[in-house]
């Protein structure tokens, strides 16, 4: 079996199996006791039953091992925890010899003393925990990173194949604005979640998408979404065009609005919404500039649909959701303000002239994407698209 | 994930906190952080955060993390004896959590939190390095590999220190206690 057995071990493998049966025998060292004492000729107990079955699952391999090593079978075939037999192996096969001699044939084998030390240590360890403390643990670390502003941490160059130094400054650099748009999100994030105690949101996934940031949000979906219509202050679309610095498209599936309103955005940049009443209720167009960073946050609680609308990609988020709008201060710094309301079905998709487009209000997937699809493509002559009269920006 | 983290994926961080908060605390705590624990744990991960750049690729996430946890550890407790350690462990194990089950005889539980008390302060007999290695490789249940990375040594040093801790905390304990489980046979 294994190379135990040497002349000058016998006696040691022996005793080491009397002590065994004395010490552990009747709790669980079936295994070793019997290796040991097959191989000192002690068939007694190797003929007990059940002896046999347990060395094949406790795994000869390391029992046998320890056993050389330590000139104690006992001692290293003790694991009579199976799932052990590793670790058994391992202190075992240097444990053994100190134990004996430290112990010669006391209170059970070296490296079987070992194993059972080694498991009340480790359920000494079992004992520290704290259960459910992860998610507290998540959100105060991300709370920390956001408060101290840490900076995304970036591979250092390492070894012969490190970076040129402007190659790493650049990545620096990029990263390091995603890192800031991502902390001033969760600054926001995080007072949202604030906000909404008997639910810890636990936000898994995001995204940015033209300019809108998705958000998964597990909160139960709000109710009562009403999409909001566009004001008091309405433009014609010419005016709006003016005022925005670029020309809102018209999808010719609504035709012409009903109200046009432009609101300031942070950043001296403008939101265009055009609203259509429709049977008592609004469908609602939002449009601005993709770049424009982070308009919105939708707060989801499932994940959007990817639809193709053929120039492109497009989102459909089926469920009424949560949608923060940020409005940052102008200098793009620390200053912000948002305000969260609810919003239904929505679809969301960017153009060809990098507009971002937020149609809110109509419930049918595929009338959405008719809608969108029939957004006129973009060109520099004015009411050359599809009918819809469209304004000359300034 | 960790390249995720780099690209600047909060959450995937995020991720990672949450699948190593378990080992993190149970690490302060067996270092002895005692009501310090959950702030240690907080500062490592937020360390690690940003020594993160200084990870090697390829390499296991866990015992760096843990060395990051064993140093703030050290600096958290640096000060106070380490008696208070010793204490702060005791305290977290007398805390009226049920870390030992309600169905549990009471006399057989008395029991096991008595060997648990002497094993911590066996424990605390040894000195820093036999008292690390059997914290890692125990306490923490790290494998050979893991905890020789978490202290850094050659994997022959952990065996070998290992053994000789474990000879001298047996020399240190009582006259074992039978466990529960076995005291009851035959």
């Amino acid at each position: 079996m294994s190379g135990i057995g040497d002349e000058d071990e016998r006696g040691e493998v022996g005793r080491a199996g009397r002590a065994g049966r004395a010490g552990r025998a009747e709790d669980s060292g079936h295994a070793e006791g019997a290796l040991g004492a097959e191989d000192s000729g002690q068939p007694a107990r190797a003929g007990r039953p059940g002896d046999d079955g347990r060395a094949e699952d406790a795994g000869h391999a390391e029992g046998a091992l320890g056993a050389k090593d330590s000139g104690q079978p006992t001692g290293a075939g003790q694991p009579g925890d199976d799932g052990r037999a590793g670790d058994m192996g391992d202190t075992g096969d240097r444990g053994g010899p100190a134990g004996g001699v430290g112990n010669p044939g006391g209170r059970g084998g070296g490296a079987g003393r070992d194993e059972r030390l080694a498991e009340e240590l480790r359920a000494l360890g079992r004992a520290l925990d704290r259960p459910g403390r992860g998610e507290t643990m998540v959100e105060r670390v991300l709370a920390q990173i956001v408060a101290e502003g840490g900076a995304a941490p970036v591979a250092e160059p390492a070894g012969p194949g490190e970076r040129t130094r402007r190659a790493l400054r650049r990545v620096r650099h990029g990263l390091r604005a995603r890192w800031r748009a991502l902390v001033a999100s969760l600054c926001g994030l995080l007072t949202v979640l604030a906000l909404t105690p008997p639910v810890r949101a636990a936000v898994f996934e995001w995204f940015d998408f033209g300019g809108v940031e998705v958000r998964y949000d597990p909160s139960p979906a709000p109710s009562g979404a009403r999409t909001p219509g566009c004001g008091e202050h309405q433009v014609s679309l010419a005016r709006a065009a003016r005022e925005a610095g670029f020309r809102p498209v018209v999808p010719t599936a609504l035709g012409e609005p009903d109200a046009v309103a432009v609101t300031r955005e942070p950043s001296g940049r403008f939101l265009v919404t055009l609203c259509w009443r429709e049977g008592g209720r609004t469908v609602r167009l939002d449009e601005f500039p993709a770049p424009l960073d982070p308009g919105y946050t939708k707060l989801v609680p499932g994940m959007p649909e990817r639809l193709d609308l053929g120039g492109g990609t497009a989102l459909w988020f089926a469920r009424p959701h949560r949608l923060e709008l940020w409005m940052r201060d102008a200098s793009g710094g620390d200053s912000w303000k948002r305000t969260v309301r609810p919003a239904g079905p929505t679809l969301l998709w960017t153009d060809e002239q990098e507009l971002t487009l937020r149609l809110e209000g109509v419930g049918s997937k595929a009338r959405a994407t008719t809608i969108a699809k029939s957004v006129p493509a973009p060109t520099p002559v004015p009411g050359s698209s599809a009918g819809v009269e469209r304004p000359s920006a300034d | 994930m960790i390249a995720r983290v780099r690209a600047g994926e909060a959450e995937a961080y995020a991720e990672l906190v949450r699948a190593f908060t378990g080992v993190a605390l149970r690490a302060a705590a067996a270092l002895g952080a005692g009501p310090d624990t959950e702030d240690v744990v907080q500062q490592s991960f937020f360390k690690a955060y940003c020594a993160l750049g200084r990870f090697r690729d390829g390499s296991s996430f866990k015992p760096w993390l843990l060395s990051i946890v064993a140093n703030e550890t050290r600096n958290t407790v640096r000060s106070a004896a380490r008696h208070r350690s010793a204490v702060g462990r005791e305290a977290a194990l007398t805390e009226p959590e049920p870390l030992i089950p309600a169905s549990a005889d009471p006399a057989v539980a008395a029991m096991e939190r008595e060997r648990r008390a002497a094993l911590l302060a066996a424990l605390d007999h040894l000195g820093e390095d036999h008292r690390r290695v059997v914290t890692y490789r125990y306490l923490l249940e790290l494998d050979e590999a893991e905890t020789a990375e978490a202290l850094g040594w050659p994997r022959g040093t952990v065996k070998s220190r290992l053994n000789r801790a474990l000879r001298k905390l047996e020399r240190l304990l009582p006259e074992e206690g039978r466990l529960p489980e076995g005291g009851g046979g035959r």
